[in-house]
This record gives structure tokens, sequence and C-alpha cells, in this order.
């Protein structure tokens, strides 16, 4: 056995079929009859469910069966004999189907002789081809059910009806498996092929339980608990059912018992069989343990998260990692994580001690396991591990020697992974450099949240210690943050200013222009930047000053040149460019800002044009300090003037409030207008819609129009003065609607973008008339959120926001699955060096990848036409289109 | 207080000094800054929690050494005044 195990084996083919009972019989090791597993002294009882000879789990012990210990005794099985015959619930549906379609009497496909031969020579030539013989299979199911009378002997054919959970009901009367299975058993063999079988892998009678595998104790073993008790496995304890209740239904037909015991105790034999194969089917209750705990039996053992195929087979677990709870740290670069004391000190990274590194290594060594950086493992030449401990720390330092392998705790600078999930793009992990911090969460720099999607909210991330040089250089070249900016899905950055990084830059290079030297120096303080420009002017008392856009300036490449519209620009019919009032033209020329202020559509991630720039032209050591020493800028420069927010901030003129309320009485008018018009029937439908359609429509956009206009009345009066004015317009946080609500009015409230109409019979609420088709009688909220709400509104409010929240909920549930299947069906994908991209086997998915061969994040916003943007660049002259 | 120099040119310098914090190190940047022959004068620490500061001095050519004995000696006498006017302004209360 042992020379067998070493020899590798090779799978050569899979055949699914059903067990025959003589197949069962023939893999068992012995008729299992009795329910008892142990006797008095605790030794198995032969024949019985722990019967040596099905395997050993008992490290000492030799197998019965096949002489090897634990471990290497795969296991065999047994069986039991039932009594009568059982319907397997796993096949309930073919069951069913085979029954329809098959004669009462003689057993017959019912189908014509002739078509019967068509049919089995399509499926003969599907099954040469290689091709699924279902979809035929199923029609031929489907004609079977059709014909009314047997072709064959001319019985007239019955509807069977299934009743849940395994009953067959003919003319009201329950088939009993046995007859079922002679139905089966009297089918020929062609006819079991126009099933989609082959009938000698698997017969339909079989389907119909005579004989019950019985699984090797391998597959169930019993746990000794603390107290010297045994535990056994469910599985063990739904077999001991079984037996018993075998048992007791052959007691009591020997005993000539009357017939309604015998079905009961078959029904009870049936429930049990089904329980064993699965303890969830719908319309069985499930086996309880004493304890009222269901039973896990086979399906429940496969099945689900956390089931053997997606629990142990595809999940995978992994040492050298470690999760806790995320917190912001600008003071990081972008390309650092912060790692907590008690958490470095606890991970390792393998060093081989070599000539070079032996005194450094040493040191750590003689630190010992509590002292960072120490070591907690050394391993000697001769493969033995000892742990560093305190008290044998200096010992080992000194016997350290070449060939050795210490395990040192990580330290600034080491490489690490670092993830959150759901991992749904490559850019969920990725690669940082530990600084080792104190206080006990992660640290990671806010502008890196994007491509994690992560905020700080309580979210915990996973992070791997790689543990080979080949690992931490793929890390470093290929995973690391600054290698990501650039996200593939839009070929722009992902990673750039976010919040008040936008809001501190937009108040810098917009307002900010009077900073005196002192305060220029404190800016770029935390920059790399130690030296200033010419200054922009002097003051009345002589002093120098600089504008923020000098400053901001600083930290740009010299050589870049760029421009581009704001993201604070009025979308003027006509663009003055620099000439722009609003200063919402950029032109950066020779590294320097020369009109324009910086938002979201500068150095935001996503849209931020100069962040796109410098990666693309800069490369990415340069993008990671240009984020960085940006980020900074940004927060230095949003203290300097402050931006607080609060209630007062919404507060806007009474003659505001009165345009407001003036401009949606109008709109209430008219909707009034509207509904008299429709009534009247004088309303024209619009082309293609209905009536009530075109009243629905009509209102919407009336009462849309007047919303946006108490917006614009709003905003005329909040200015960019105003916090939250500055963080919508330049991107920052929040939108000019979230403010509107705020301020104005909230709006329409709608469930499947229509006005609210469900609730009583003709009418959303018992305070309004049936009928009422008026604004607020169908979800119209004319209040803002900072006067609040009237108690219609508010429910109206209520019912419109759980639209939103099932929606996200739903999406969530369904993206997570359908990105399951993607990843199945593509993760063997791989793009070759000649540029197509083929699967495991070598067969070509695309000749070229992407069809286009182009790398998205190489592309200019995944523009292919980059050409025009080099041309420019080189020539200085814009590419006629 | 320990003091390490990163690196020193003839009108630059960079020092990492352990042990002190933004309440030396502010004061000496401001009155360094107060000086016309010091172009630059700017201390950071880069990280809060683990880092020590380091200033840096860049003057218009002058020795910087002297710029900065100069600037300390300039703190010590206000901190001398201060200590007069306090001490005298306690007693007179
Ligand atoms: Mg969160
Ligand atoms: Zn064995
Ligand atoms: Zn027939
Ligand atoms: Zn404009």
């Amino acid at each position: 056995m042992d020379a067998m195990a070493s020899i590798p084996k090779r799978v050569g083919e899979i055949r699914f079929g059903l067990l025959s009972p003589r197949e069962v019989r023939k893999m068992s090791i012995t008729p299992i009859i009795t329910a008892d597993t142990y006797d008095d002294d605790g030794y198995p009882i032969d024949m019985g469910l722990m019967d040596m000879r099905l395997g050993v789990i008992d490290p000492g012990l030799i197998c019965k069966t096949c002489g090897s210990r634990a471990g290497d005794c795969p296991g065999h099985f047994g069986h039991i004999e039932l009594v009568a015959p059982v319907i397997h619930v796993g096949f309930n549906k073919l069951i069913l189907k085979s029954l329809r379609s098959i004669c009462r009497n003689c057993s017959n496909f019912l189908l014509e002789p002739q078509r019967k031969n068509e049919y089995l020579e399509q499926l003969q030539q599907l099954k040469i081809m290689g091709h699924s013989t279902d979809d035929l299979v199923n029609d031929l199911f489907k004609e079977a059910r059709k014909t009314k009378v047997c072709p064959h002997c001319n019985e007239e054919q019955v509807e069977i009806k299934f009743e849940k959970p395994s009953d067959y009901i003919e003319n009201g009367e329950k088939l009993t498996p046995t007859e079922i299975r002679e139905r089966f058993e009297n089918m020929s063999d062609d006819d079991v092929r126009l099933m989609g079988m082959d009938p000698s892998n698997a017969r339909p009678e079989w389907m119909i339980l005579t004989v019950l595998p019985v699984p090797p104790v391998t597959v169930r073993p019993s746990i000794t608990l603390e107290s010297g008790q045994r535990s056994e496995d469910d599985l063990t304890h739904k077999m001991v059912d079984i037996i018993r209740i075998n048992q007791r239904f052959q007691e009591n037909r020997e005993a000539g018992a009357p017939q309604l015991i015998l079905e009961d105790l078959w029904e009870l034999l049936q429930y049990h069989v089904t329980t064993f194969f699965d303890n969830e089917v719908s319309g069985v209750p499930p086996a309880r343990h004493r304890s009222g705990r269901p039973l896990k039996t086979l399906t429940q053992r496969l099945k689900g998260k956390e089931g053997r195929f997606r629990g142990s087979l595809s999940g995978k677990r992994v040492n050298f990692s470690a999760r806790t709870v995320i917190s912001p740290d600008p003071n990081l670069s972008i390309n650092e994580v912060g790692l907590p004391y008690a958490i470095a000190k606890q991970m390792t990274l393998p060093v081989n001690v070599i000539s070079r590194n032996l005194e450094k290594m040493r040191q750590y060594v003689a630190r010992g396991n509590d002292v960072h950086p120490g070591a907690n493992y050394v391993i000697r030449a001769d493969g033995r591990r000892i742990k560093v401990t305190d008290v044998n720390c200096t010992d080992l330092a000194e016997k350290l020697d070449i060939g050795w392998v210490v395990e040192r705790q990580l330290q600034d600078g080491d490489i690490v992974i670092f993830n959150r999930q759901p991992s749904l793009h490559k850019m969920s992990i990725m690669a940082h450099h530990v600084k080792v911090l104190p206080y006990k969460t992660f640290r990671l720099n806010p502008a890196v949240c994007p491509p994690y999607n992560a905020d700080f909210d309580g979210d915990e991330m996973n992070l791997h210690v790689l543990q080979t040089e080949e690992a931490r250089a793929e890390a470093e070249i290929l995973m690391k943050i600054q290698e990501n900016i650039l996200s593939p899905r839009f070929g722009g950055p992902i990673i750039g200013g976010i919040h008040d990084h936008i809001s501190g830059m937009f108040l810098l290079t917009r307002t900010d222009n009077d900073i005196s030297k002192n305060d220029a120096l404190d800016l770029l303080r935390k920059s790399h930047i130690r030296q200033l420009p010419e200054p922009a002017g002097y003051r009345d008392d002589g002093e120098p000053y600089w504008t923020g856009k000098q400053i901001f300036s600083q930290l740009l490449p010299d050589d870049l040149n760029l421009e581009y519209v704001a993201e604070v620009c009025f979308k003027c019919d006509e663009c003055d460019r620099e000439n722009c009032e609003n200063d919402a033209y950029v032109i950066i020329e020779n590294g320097e800002l020369i009109t324009g202020t910086i938002d979201e559509k500068g150095i935001g991630a996503f849209k931020g044009h100069i962040v796109d720039k410098i990666v693309k032209e800069y490369g990415s050591t340069k993008s990671a300090e240009f984020i960085d020493d940006m980020t900074r800028l940004a927060i230095r420069a949003i203290m300097r003037s402050g931006l607080s927010f609060g209630i007062s901030d919404e507060d806007i003129p009474k003659e505001a409030q009165m345009h407001i309320s003036e401009i949606i009485s109008n709109a209430e008018d008219e909707v009034k207008r509207l509904i008299e018009a429709y009534e009247a029937r004088e309303l024209e439908p619009l082309p293609g819609r209905t009536l009530d359609e075109t009243i629905e429509m009509k209102i919407m956009q009336k009462l849309g129009v007047a919303r946006d206009k108490t917006g614009d009345v709003a905003g005329n009066h909040l200015g960019l003065d105003n916090s939250a004015v500055i963080m919508a317009k330049s991107g920052a946080r929040g939108s000019m609607l979230n403010l509107t609500q705020m301020a104005a009015s909230v709006g329409q409230q709608a469930v499947r973008g229509e006005r609210i109409r469900r609730g009583y019979t003709g009418r959303t609420l018992p305070h309004f008339s049936k009928g009422d088709l008026g604004a607020d009688a169908h979800g119209f909220v004319k209040s803002s959120y900072k006067s609040g709400l009237n108690p219609t509104e508010y429910f109206f409010h209520a019912v419109g926001g759980r639209e939103g929240l099932v929606d996200t909920a739903v999406r969530t549930s369904q993206s997570g699955y359908l990105q399951r299947r993607l990843v199945n069906a593509l993760q063997d994908l791989e793009v070759q060096y000649d540029g197509s991209v083929r699967e495991t086997r070598g067969v070509i998915v695309q000749f070229k990848y992407g069809e286009d061969g182009i790398d998205s994040t190489k592309s200019d916003y995944s523009n292919p036409e980059t050409i025009h943007s080099i041309v420019k660049s080189v020539t200085g002259k814009e590419v006629e289109q | 207080m320990e003091l390490k120099i990163l690196n020193k040119t003839d009108y630059e310098i960079n020092m990492e000094i352990h042990g002190e914090d933004h309440t030396l190190l502010n004061v000496l940047k401001s009155i360094l800054l107060e000086d016309s022959r010091v172009e630059i004068a700017s201390y950071d620490m880069k990280h809060v929690n683990v880092s020590e500061p380091i200033l840096y001095v860049k003057t218009d050519g002058t020795d910087q050494v002297t710029v900065i004995k100069e600037a300390l000696s300039k703190l010590i006498s206000r901190c001398d005044e201060f200590n007069e006017v306090f001490s005298e302004a306690v007693k007179a209360c």
C-alpha cells in the first residue's frame, strides 16, 4: 500500500451514473444489520455502524479491510438491505417525468415505434458529435406526455400527479415505490435511452432504492468528548434511525401486522432515507437532534457558502495574514500602510542568513521576540525550527550561522499586500510598504480609499505578508499603489484628491491670493518643496506676498503643459477660455498655473486631468510624490481658511422664501388646471400615450420644473462664500440638488420613476379624497429638509426612500452572483506574448486582446486616439479632427 | 536632546533634532524668518506619531551657522525679557 500511495495517479475519465443494487452490494464490505454501535466494553460491534471493517479513524489501529493506519485507510462502504423500496429524493423530478412518459400497463415509452427509431437515431448523432442531448430528451418527454393512449397495448393513460415530498398519485391513489419500480423494470433498453440515460450506467428503477450504501466511518468520524464520552456524527445518527425502522418494518411484516401499520412504517422509512440524503426538502420536517438542532446530512454537507465546494474546496485560508479596522492617516504616503506594533511583532518574514547579513540578523535574534524589530523563529541548517524567546535569544544569536533562516518581524519598508472585500477588481488588492505605528488600526492615506472603496465607518481590511523574494519583487513591480493609479476601466486615475483635498485646492487656487512668506513656507511644509518662487508682489508695508496658484505650481513638474475646462465651468454657450470670468479655464504653462481654478477636474480621483497627465508622462514614482505633496498641501490650505457647514448655511432671505412658495403654489395651480382639463376630457394625449399616462407625465414635468426653479432661487442666494456651494461646485462632495433639497424644496417622491400611487383604493392615504390627482396627494414634498416635512410628506419620503434601499440590497446580491459566475468562466484566460487571449488548452478566445490590442490604462481616458495629443505636444498645434 | 546634521552646504543646512517638537522649532523658525538674510526657514515632522522634527535653513549666502546662532541668542534674550517683564508684573499686582 505504501508503494501504491506514492505513485501519482491521473484521472482518465469520470462517468456519472446511478448505483445499481448490485454495485452497492459489490462495493460493500459487509451488510449492516444492527443499529447498535459499540458493545459494553466500548468495542465496535460486528455488522454494526462502527464495524471495524468500515475503516479506521483512531490513531494506532489498523484497518481490518486494507491493513493501513488511520489517515492512509480511505474507508470502506457497507450496505443496508432495505425491507421495502423507497424513493431517492434527489430524483423526484426525473421519476415524475419518466412515469408520465411510459405506459402504465406495458411500460413502453409512449411513442409510435417508428418515431422512437427516428429519435434514437438523432440521439446517436448528437452523442457522436459531442453535443448535449438535454434539449432533445426534454422534447421527447413532452411529446410522450401528450400521448393519451398507448400505441403498443392501447391502454388509456392517466395523468400522474406529484405531491410533496415524494408521493405519486394516479387515479387518486398513491403509487407505492414497489409499483413504480416495477414499471421501470419492465422498460426496454432502447426506451431507457430515449429518456437520455445509458441503460448500462443508469436504469430508471435504480432511482428507487432497495439497497442503501453505508458511508465509511472516515466520512462520519465520531469525536471523543473531554468527558470520555463518544459523540457520533449526524450521518451515523441518521443511519441508526434507518436501521431501526427497517428492522421494525421487517418484524411487523413477519408478524403479519395490519396493512395500515405497515404503510405507516413504510412512510417512516421513506422519511428517514429522505432526510439522510437531504434534511431541507420542502414539505418534510427536518430531522433534529435531541437539542433541537437540525441534523447536517449529505446535502447540507455540500450545499451553500460553508459547504464542501464553496467552503472547503474553493475556499482558501492562509497564514501570515492580519485583519483589523482601518483609519485614515494623511501623513503616510499613498504607498504606505500603517501597521500596529502588536501586529508587526507577530508577523514574520524569512531571511536566509548569509555572510553579508549575519551580523545584522544576529541583532534581530538577540532582541528576542518582544522587542521590535526582533525575530520569532530561527530555522537551523538541518531544518529544525526553534522559537525565539526571552530565555534563549542571546544563546541563539550567538549560534546563528550561515545557512540558517531567521523569521524576523516586520519593520518599516517591508512590502505587504493589502486587501478590502469585496475584491471586485484588481485594485482591491494592492501592495504597500509597511510603516509600523502605535495603536491598533491599519492606517492608510485617504487618497487610496476610491480603489478599495473604503471608508472609515468601521471598515476592516486584510493584510498579507509575502514570504519569498520573487513574490516581493512582483508585488513591488506590479501591485504597488503607484503602479495602479490608472484604472484599466476608463484609462484615467482612480487615485487622486478626494473631499477636502478638492475643497482645499479650490480655496487655495481661487481665493487665496495674499500669502505671506511665513504662511507660504507653512503651506509647503509637508511637501518636499523647500523653495519659493519670485513673489507675486509686495504689500504696502513692503512685505512680499504669493498667490495660491504660485504655491500650487511649485508641485508641478517644470515642463508640464496642460489646458482643460475646470469642474466649476458654467458651461457658457461660448467659452472665453483664458478670459473666463469664472476662472474656470485652466492653463498650465511650463509647470506654472497661469489661469483657472484647481478642482475635481484637475486633481480628483477619476476625473483629475493633472494627475492623469503626470502619471502618463512622468511615471508612477513622480505621480505618487505629486499626489502625496498635493493632498498634504490641500489639507494645509483648507486649514488656513477653515471650512465648516452648519444649519445656518441653509438660511435664505425672507423674500427668497416667499419667491419659492410662490413658484410652488403657481406650479400647484398649473397642476390643478391640468387636472381640470383632464376631467373635462379636453387634454390632448401625447403621441403614443394614453390619456392617463399623459396627465401623469405633464404633472411630473410641471413639478420637476418648479423644484428646479426653487433650486435656482436658493442657489442665487447661496454663493461661493457658502461652504456647501464650494463643495458642490468644486466636486468635493454633495451637489446643488442636495442643497436645493435642504434649503428650498425636496420635490417629487417617486417609486419606479412614477408618482406614488399605491396605498388604499383610489387614494394614497386617507387624508386625501378618492381620485385626487393633485401634487400633494401623490408624493410631492414642497417643504425643504430644513423647514421640515409635514406628516404626509414625511410618509411619502419614506416610501420613496425605501425603494433606494431595496435597490441597493438587490443590486449588491445580484452583482455578487454575476461576478462569481463571470470569474469562474474567465479565470483561466491569459494574454499570450503574441497578443492573443487563450484558455488553458491553448484555444484562442481573442486573436487580439480586447479585439483592438489596446491597454486601456495607456490610452487617454480609453480614447484610442492618443496620437492627437502626442502630435500636439510635439508640434504645439491642435490636430484637425 | 540629540542633534543630527543631515546635510550642509555653504548656505543651507538640514538637521534632525531628537526630543524636540513644535514648542521650540516653531518659535525658532519664526525668529529665523524675521532675519532678512534668511531666505527659507522651515521645519517638519514626517509623521506626528513617530518622527523627529527636521529643520531646514537657507540663507542668501551668509554663513548659516552664524545666522542660526544669532537667532538662538535672540530667542534667549526675548525669553529673558519676557521673564523680566513677567516677574515685574507679578510683583506689581
Ligand atoms: Mg464602510
Ligand atoms: Zn481500510
Ligand atoms: Zn402500453
Ligand atoms: Zn467658462
